[in-house]
């Protein structure tokens, strides 16, 4: 599993380039971290990787990519339905009947710290809980490639922190993994760093 | 996702809240309920129109030409379709009663067919005695059963009452007495109660009740009047039918049954978009919307159609069960509409709606 980006510009109609002539490979297994500041153009790189957005220049090949998770900075799940049935939903329908999807959800829901607050709706979810249960929900889909957007943005410390030792803790799973963010810490917890910054250059130079 | 997985998933939304479930049926039993509810009065109004018209006797037409009408053929009329029923009458002298012996009240002969055309249910042969109209009966004390004397010391019985109500018809039997008569004189009217067919239409088959034993030619040209014409010359049951703007009223509902159902969807876009996102297969999204609509749908199609049952019921002259199916008609195209809708608008949802929503926020 690899995705490959090769001389890729971006710029929206009318607007000024937000980053020219990217240029890198991401396999399985890495967790890279995205930063730049904001408005640099991340979401939309992660667009981009995700194959919503066609990029105006360049071209984005990607190898052995099956399904793609977004992680989003507001974290948006069903105010009623409980944090299980958030994480199960990936499951079954991978085709798991309810018990096997619940037992596997439980288990994902431990390892992110959640398990106690399983049968609480959505609702009563804090942001970092709530961000973190999405997290898990995106892993439990088991995706080729988890794109997580500002997992802390919106977080108080304490609540960044549990984020990010979850992150920390994806390291090891089998799949592309790439972070947007502003937090060195995030960036910290992550294999690799590609700095937008480096992308925004001169027409000229 | 498994059948009993998408079937589980319904109904924890509809259990806890998430399908919007009051909105849902709140607006699915008020969309059935209107469209039936007001279906069903209309065709009920209808009859109860067509009932006033005919309890009015605008629906009886009477050929008029004196001392020529076949008693006989009079009455035989009512057996013609389209013609409920029909008699002879004619003015014979005053009649006094010792009760009341200031006032000569009209008195007519009529034939078995009249009575019954009065009083609206066939006449049972083996009572004799006079008919008696309902204001002399209210004053008297009168009923049917009554023995009466009359000013020249006979007696009579009261075979019956009539309604002759003052609605705007013509009044001489008003306060009147009518007593059935052999068929042996001819009579100065017949009167026809057509229906449900317009006493326009069939005027020219009426000329038949005319006894012409001095050939046709010396024969005075006959009137031809209507008993009460103060609701309208005729009442057209069909051509009032079909001015009601059901087909309109019909495409009206199914664009908002239509389109409540996709706003019902719409503001659940997150949620499908996301399950998209977590996997889930359109087609799964749209079964699972089925069942959390049909779960709703039920009960709230069983409580109009319960509603539907006594609107039909409440003075209907008519059988409930016409305007009874006409308000089924709109519950159906309604869920029709409805169901439309599901399966339609997540044709819609994207994926990437996600991704937009959120840079939107
Ligand atoms: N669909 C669009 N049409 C036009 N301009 C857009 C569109 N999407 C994003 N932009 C602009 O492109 C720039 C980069 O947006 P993007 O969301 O990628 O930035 P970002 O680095 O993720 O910022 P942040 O850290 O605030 O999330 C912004 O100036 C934004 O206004
Ligand atoms: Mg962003």
């Amino acid at each position: 599993m690899q995705i490959n980006l090769t001389d890729v510009s971006h710029s929206f109609s009318g607007q000024p380039q937000l980053f020219t002539h990217v240029t890198f490979s991401i396999c399985s297994g890495e967790m890279v971290a995205i930063v730049g500041p904001s408005g640099s153009g991340k979401s939309t790189l992660l667009s981009i990787l995700a194959g919503w957005q066609k990029p105006s220049e360049g071209e984005v090949l990607r190898s052995g990519i099956e399904s793609i998770s977004w992680v989003f900075q507001n974290p948006h799940g069903v105010a009623q339905r409980s944090a299980l049935d958030h994480v199960s939903l990936p499951l079954l329908a991978r085709g798991l009947g309810r018990s096997e999807a619940d037992t596997e959800a439980r288990r994902i829901l431990e390892i992110f710290g959640l398990l106690e607050l399983s049968h609480r709706p959505f609702s009563s979810l804090s942001g970092g809980e709530a961000q973190r249960l999405m997290l898990s929900r995106a892993v439990a889909k088991k995706p080729s490639v988890l794109l997580v957007d500002e997992p802390t943005a919106q977080l108080d410390m304490a609540s960044a922190k549990t984020v990010n030792a979850v992150l920390s803790s994806l390291s090891g799973i089998d799949s592309i993994v790439v972070v947007a963010t502003h937090d060195f810490h995030t960036r910290d917890a992550c294999s690799r760093v590609i700095d937008l910054n480096d992308f925004i250059i001169d027409e000229s130079s | 996702m498994r059948k009993t997985v998408i079937a589980q998933e319904a109904f924890r939304n509809i259990s806890t809240g998430a399908s919007r479930t009051v909105y849902l049926f709140f607006v699915i039993s008020f969309i059935l309920f209107s469209g039936a509810g007001w279906s069903s009065r209309t065709v009920v109004d209808l009859s109860m129109d067509a009932e006033k018209f005919r309890q009015a006797g605008g629906s009886v037409t009477i050929v008029s030409a004196p001392a020529k009408i076949d008693g006989e053929q009079c009455d035989a009329l009512s057996k013609t379709s389209g013609i409920s029923s029909s008699g002879a009458i004619r003015q014979i002298e005053s009649i006094t009663f010792s009760a009341l012996p200031d006032r000569a009240l009209n008195q007519y002969a009529i034939t078995p067919g009249f009575a019954s055309l009065l009083s609206s249910t066939s006449l049972e042969t083996s009572v004799s005695g006079i008919w008696i109209s309902r204001d002399l009966s209210s004053d008297t004390g009168w009923l049917a059963g009554s023995k009466v004397s009359l000013s020249d010391g006979r007696t009579s019985d009261v075979a019956g009452v009539y309604d002759f109500p003052s609605d705007g018809r013509d009044q001489s039997l008003a306060y009147a007495v009518a007593s059935p008569y052999s068929y042996s004189d001819l009579f100065d009217e017949c009167w026809i109660d057509s229906w449900p067919i317009s006493p326009q239409s069939e005027q020219l088959s009426y000329l038949s009740v005319l006894a012409s034993p001095d050939g046709i030619f010396e024969m005075e040209v006959p009137t031809i009047r209507q008993l009460n014409s103060t609701l309208g010359v005729k009442f057209d049951g069909s051509e009032k039918f079909d001015k009601v703007p059901f087909v309109a009223v019909q495409i009206f509902l199914i664009a908002i049954s239509f389109s409540s159902a996709t706003i019902w969807i719409w503001t659940r876009r997150l949620e499908f978009s996301s399950a998209l996102h977590a996997g889930v297969r359109r087609a799964d999204i749209i079964l699972q919307l089925i069942i959390e609509f049909s779960v709703l749908m039920v009960p709230a199609g069983l409580v109009s159609a319960i509603i539907l049952y006594f609107f039909s019921h409440y003075s209907n002259p008519d059988p409930w069960i016409s305007s009874f199916c006409v308000g089924l008609k709109f519950i159906f195209i309604s869920a029709l509409a409805f169901l439309l809708s599901i399966i339609f608008t997540p044709l819609f949802l994207r994926e990437d709606n996600l991704f937009r929503y959120f840079k939107e926020r």
